[in-house]
């Protein structure tokens, strides 16, 4: 099929060595790319149970067909491996420009094996493979060392670097590239790091075949006039992600004080227009049209961002209200390679665990001075960052508080609260991952939308469909700010591959990796007693606003999950049956 | 009846480019009756929002209320 490079660079860091080899077409044509074909090499090629940070475990990095085309919002590269904070299939993507140099370069992959003995940089242009020394840039920020790489070896290398979290082995510590973008979740970055791998550079001087160029172009342009700069995807370019601060307040759903509430007395403060008033330029990653990112500079510091996700967990649920004090915030975990999610929810954690007096962290909500020197504590494992770079499931089974550690297998939730979108529970709780809002976002027709947000019945429907299409999504790795249908990416794979994948053939194959990263997971020991909230969801009421009186009552949940497995045709301890084995062809 | 809207985001530019904006409604209005005055097409916002809670479009609006409208949005 055309789109692909039909090459996978495989490094060895133990012995400094590398090679190429065909890309296993069949997965592909059941896996498309992206994070369906990443995790499936992982799935065949990780022995079960491999500790995740031993030489043994692999960082595959994937792009799909798509990548270095002209189609919409197809910057995106996939990274994947074993997480070390979950145990999970862990797969994240991250925007900028590196992607598609992976994919001039020649390759369709780069699986990275083994472990550097000192800590290392590895750079790739074209077939030339070099590993360069990095005991300079060892303990030096994300910003400071992608400033040196590029200094060093050219401004049109592309980097990916993490900071120090990553070296230190954080689990919360993310990789990041073009400075201001990050693989964020499930200590993806400490993977790296436990390679000593400090980071990767890319250039390349080829291109990408498609199936008819003439075609192709023509139809991606009206694509990108009818279905991508549209009305529905204009608040991407305006506002960005920070629009949902006013909505997810509006509708009970920002998470406030560690989740004890959902509104936010001082949203305004962190809001789209707050950020309109300190935004100092915007951002587009490669292939895209819609240019979602904003540049905010304030007076402690400056940002591409601060995105919903670090507003609502970095701001309105550690109480802080002031833009100023998230952009730092933010600022420093994009330095030192830490996931903004996690580090945002433990700190609000920390800060009720001090709150209430169960465990003294000098931490409280709403007060900025303590709350800006976590993240360079976290990062470099001093003071309270031993222990808060733990995580909230971790600081739980040591100090108590588990009814309120807001977190899914040991994956801290993103910002929607789910006593105001149930079916974001059940998202929550099946996620392949841990608590994660991009593989299902019933927040966009629950919260947002006329769904009825406070009943479980037709969610397990909607949740599977959403998990279905969004593995779709992210095996083609199109960006989630694209609001694309299967009919739409169905198109667009055809245009650039020449095969004739229709919506439902795609839906089927989104089924397939949501069961690959599922048996993936029973594998290492999950079953359905992972899938779960914390008690604090099903106990809790919440206080005010839109969400005032409701929590998921247990049995309630209970129930969605139940259905759930049955639509899946998992067994009711959430296995897959070997029938759906069969007919999936995992 | 006076009828103070907020139009969040890229909706402003059915206020002129205004995000806040008044509006001389009629008594018996509710909330789909001022959608359609100011042009909003169905497809192009997710809610109506009045004081700090969504509200359904057949809520009737009272003289002074603050209508907040938000567009559709998509990801997370």
């Amino acid at each position: 099929m055309m789109g692909y490079q039909n090459k996978v660079l495989r490094v060895n860091l133990s012995s400094k060595s590398w090679s190429t080899e065909p890309l296993n077409m069949t997965w592909a044509k059941k896996y498309i790319g992206g994070k369906g074909l990443g995790i499936k090499y992982l799935y065949e090629e990780l022995a079960p149970h491999t500790d995740p940070f031993s030489p043994e475990n692999k960082l595959i990095f994937m792009t799909a067909p798509l990548t270095g085309t002209t189609v919409p919002c197809s910057g995106k590269l996939a990274i994947i491996s074993r997480s070390p904070a979950t145990g999970t299939i862990l797969d994240c993507s991250i925007g900028g420009h590196i992607a598609s140099e992976i994919k001039f370069a020649g390759y369709d992959a780069v699986i990275i094996e083994g472990a550097l003995d000192e800590p290392g940089v590895l750079k790739i242009e074209d077939d030339h493979i070099t590993f360069l020394p990095a005991d300079d840039l060892w303990g030096k920020g994300s910003h400071e060392t992608e400033t040196a790489l590029i200094e060093a070896h050219g401004k049109d290398m592309k980097v990916i670097s993490i900071g120090p979290a990553g070296e230190n082995l954080s689990t919360m510590a993310c990789i990041n590239s073009d400075y201001y973008r990050q693989a964020g979740r499930g200590g993806i970055g400490s993977v790296m790091g436990s390679k000593k791998l400090k980071g990767f550079l890319v250039k390349g001087t080829g291109g990408v075949q498609v199936h008819s160029i003439q075609e192709a172009i023509t139809r991606i342009n009206e694509i990108m006039r009818s279905d991508t700069l549209t009305d529905d995807n204009l608040w991407a370019y305006t506002d960005g992600t920070a629009m949902l601060v006013e909505m997810s307040h509006n509708t009970g759903i920002l998470p406030t004080h560690n989740f004890q509430d959902g509104t936010f007395g001082a949203y305004q403060g962190i809001d789209s227009e707050a950020m309109k008033k300190a935004r100092s330029g915007k951002k587009a990653c490669g292939s895209c049209a819609l240019g979602c990112g904003n540049f905010t500079k304030t007076g402690r510091g400056a940002v591409e961002g601060p995105e919903y996700e670090t507003l609502a967990l970095c701001g309105s649920s550690c109480g802080i209200g002031e833009l100023d004090a998230v952009v730092k915030f933010n600022d420093l975990c994009d330095d030192m390679g830490l996931d903004t999610i996690s580090v945002g929810n433990t700190t609000a954690f920390a800060m009720e665990l001090t709150e209430k007096g169960i465990k003294d962290f000098g931490l409280r909500f709403g007060d900025v001075e303590s709350y800006l020197k976590v993240p360079e504590l976290i990062a470099r494992k001093e003071g309270i960052g031993m222990e808060l770079g733990l995580g909230t499931r971790e600081l739980a089974k040591r100090y108590g508080g588990e009814d309120f550690a807001m977190q899914v297998k040991g994956l801290e939730f993103p910002g929607y609260e789910p006593r105001g979108s149930w079916g974001m529970g059940l998202a929550y709780a099946t996620s392949d991952r841990g608590a994660c809002h991009m593989r299902a976002w019933p927040v966009a027709v629950e919260a947002y939308g006329d769904v009825d947000a406070f009943t479980v019945e037709g969610k397990a429907q909607l949740v599977m469909e959403m998990q279905n299409s969004n593995a779709v999504k992210f095996s083609l790795i199109l960006c989630d700010f694209w609001a694309a249908g299967e009919e739409a990416m169905a198109e667009v794979l055809n245009l650039i591959t020449g095969a004739d994948y229709t919506a439902e053939e795609l839906l089927a194959i989104g089924e397939r990796v949501v069961n690959i990263a599922r048996a993936f997971n029973i594998r290492e020991g999950f079953t359905g007693t992972h899938d779960t909230l914390p008690n604090r969801i099903f106990n809790d009421a919440l206080k005010s606003g839109a969400t005032a009186g409701k929590k998921i009552p247990r049995e309630d949940f209970d129930r969605m999950l139940a259905e759930y497995y049955h639509l899946r045709g998992w067994t009711a301890e959430g296995i897959i049956s070997d029938e759906k084995t069969a007919v999936l062809e995992l | 009846m006076l009828i103070h809207v907020i139009l969040a985001g890229p909706l402003s530019r059915y206020g002129n480019g205004c995000r806040e904006l008044s509006v001389e409604g009629e008594k018996g209005w509710q909330v789909a009756d001022l959608i359609s005055h100011l042009k909003i097409p169905e497809m192009s916002y997710s809610f109506v929002s009045i004081g700090g809670r969504k509200v359904e479009e057949h809520r009737p609006l009272s003289e002074g209320v603050v209508v907040t409208v938000f567009p559709p949005v998509s990801g997370g």
